[in-house]
């Protein structure tokens, strides 16, 4: 049962914290942007000049999969998997830093969604009275503020484990 | 999307897209400026500055080449955007009964049916035409193809014009209710329910106005809408029609519908109000920032403008003054 005890060793877990960071926080972030863009591109055929605009809206909710990427590569750094020498951790290190991904992980899938919501409807703003983008913009900057707590806990976890 | 629920994510594209198409919809300033405008052509620049075309002849013929024209664009454009390309028929149903109706009259009346006929409907007029002549109606849709058999022979038996407009109506009002229902939007089913009042509490004052009883209503009533109209089949009485629609949202119009009964103002006053209240319904669209509300909201703000235009237009040829062609003026989308 070698398989078993090699699935549990604190490199996979760990490993899988990074790919749970990566992959859920990224999603939400491609969802969110495709959200966000799919609302510019209705305002950009009638009027090319809001480009600007659009995207910046846009890109709000991109950040989440950029948090994700940074505790990710946080934990891989942490283990040697960057730098090409990996550091042999217990199951239960292993763990700890799985559980320090989550929270960029889920929080990172669910606000860039929602973010991304928040960006499409302020699309109508700009559509209609694009000299308020920088009111507009606070909307869904607001759904920001629950990512960014959510990589300050992940990142806080990750310093306070010893490896 | 057959097969899977249309969602509201699937109109982010469509929907950013009307809300920008919505600041070229002619606000209620501009058109009474239409209005005051010194002369017609004046008031035609004012249009064409917002996106209209260029009206070439100052006449009605040209007006409603206009008219169609943006229609046709309108409709199209929605099409192209809903994921479920039925979408605009609810607005375009009665076009096609307007036809039908046109069409069942002119077999009685050997007239020309040609320059009453409107090519916006579903079906394009050579293929009503057809289906009425070869007697096949298959290609109509159950519930108009039972209506014009229905209507036919009513208006055969006793050739009275308005029990045709009566049963075509309801038939139409139904069909747009069902229509609404199986697009599954419960703001366009709240629209065609209130539609269905409103036409419910304009048919009672009308014909309260003209002496008739409450057994004729029973033929005209249209059912499915949001008020109750069993108690006017009793008894047509101004009292009654205000209170049967005094808690419903039509409860303004109702009150000058009676008003009018009484001889304090004019019909029109009711048909203004109803107009306003429906604008207002499909106004809430205008808070909803994705989803099929905003092209709904559109398409219902584009005939409201389109009905706008043409009265301003009408009043400016037939030489009213701007304050009585304000006056006639609905409540604008913008």
């Amino acid at each position: 049962m070698e398989w078993i005890s090699n699935l549990f060793s604190g490199t996979a877990l760990a490993l899988l914290g990074a790919v749970l960071a990566t992959f859920l926080a990224g999603t939400g972030s491609a969802k969110g942007v495709g959200i966000a863009g799919e609302a510019a591109a209705g305002v950009l055929t009638e009027d090319p000049g809001k480009f600007g605009q659009t995207l910046l809206l846009q890109a709000l909710p991109g950040t989440q999969g950029i948090y994700g990427f940074i505790i990710a590569f946080l934990i891989l750094l942490k283990i040697g998997i960057i730098g090409g020498n990996p550091v042999a951790i217990s199951t239960g290190t292993g763990f700890q830093l799985l559980l320090a991904s989550l929270p960029i992980s889920i929080v990172g899938l669910t606000s860039g969604i929602a973010q991304g919501r928040a960006s499409a409807a302020c699309m109508g703003v700009i559509a209609k009275r694009p000299e308020e983008i920088g009111k507009a913009m606070m909307y869904p900057a607001m759904v920001e503020t629950y990512a960014v707590l959510s990589l300050l806990i992940s990142f806080l976890m990750w310093m306070g484990i010893n490896v | 999307m057959t097969g899977s629920k249309i969602k509201d994510t699937d109109y982010l594209y469509a929907s950013a897209r009307v809300k920008s198409l919505e600041r070229g919809l002619l606000s209620r300033e501009r058109l009474e400026r239409m209005s005051e405008a010194k002369t017609i052509e004046d008031a035609l620049k004012l249009l064409s500055e917002t996106g209209w075309p260029e009206i070439a002849a100052p006449g009605m013929a040209g007006v409603e080449d206009a008219l169609s024209g943006r229609r046709e664009e309108a409709f199209t454009l929605i099409r192209s955007l809903a994921p479920d390309k039925r979408l605009p028929d609810v607005f375009l149903i009665k076009y096609d009964y307007h036809n039908l109706k046109t069409l069942l009259k002119s077999e009685a009346t050997g007239e020309n049916p040609d320059p009453l006929l409107i090519g916006a409907g579903r079906l394009p007029c050579p293929e009503l035409k057809a289906a009425l002549r070869e007697e096949d109606f298959s290609g109509l849709g159950q519930i108009m193809a039972q209506s014009a058999a229905e209507a036919r022979d009513v208006l055969a038996r006793t050739q009275d014009p308005q029990l045709l407009d009566l049963i075509l109506d309801r038939a139409m009002h139904e069909e747009m209710l069902e229509m609404a229902a199986s697009l599954g939007s419960d703001y366009l089913l709240g629209y065609v329910r209130l539609l269905i009042d409103s036409v419910n509490l304009r048919v009672a004052v009308r014909l309260r106005r003209m002496g008739k009883g409450a057994e004729i209503l029973r033929y005209a009533a249209i059912g499915g809408g949001t008020v109750s109209i069993t108690r006017l089949l009793g008894d047509l009485s101004p009292d009654v029609i205000e209170s049967v629609f005094n808690t419903s949202a039509l409860a303004p119009a109702a009150q000058a519908g009676v008003a009018a009964l009484r001889g304090e103002s004019g019909l029109a006053a009711m048909d203004l109000a109803c107009d306003d209240i429906l604008l207002r319904y499909l106004k809430k669209a205008k808070y909803v920032a994705f989803g099929a509300e905003p092209l709904i909201g559109y398409l219902g703000a584009v005939e409201a403008e389109l009905t706008a235009v043409r009265t301003v237009m009408a009043g400016r040829l037939a030489e009213l003054s701007p304050e009585m062609i304000t006056e006639r003026l609905r409540e604008t989308y913008v």
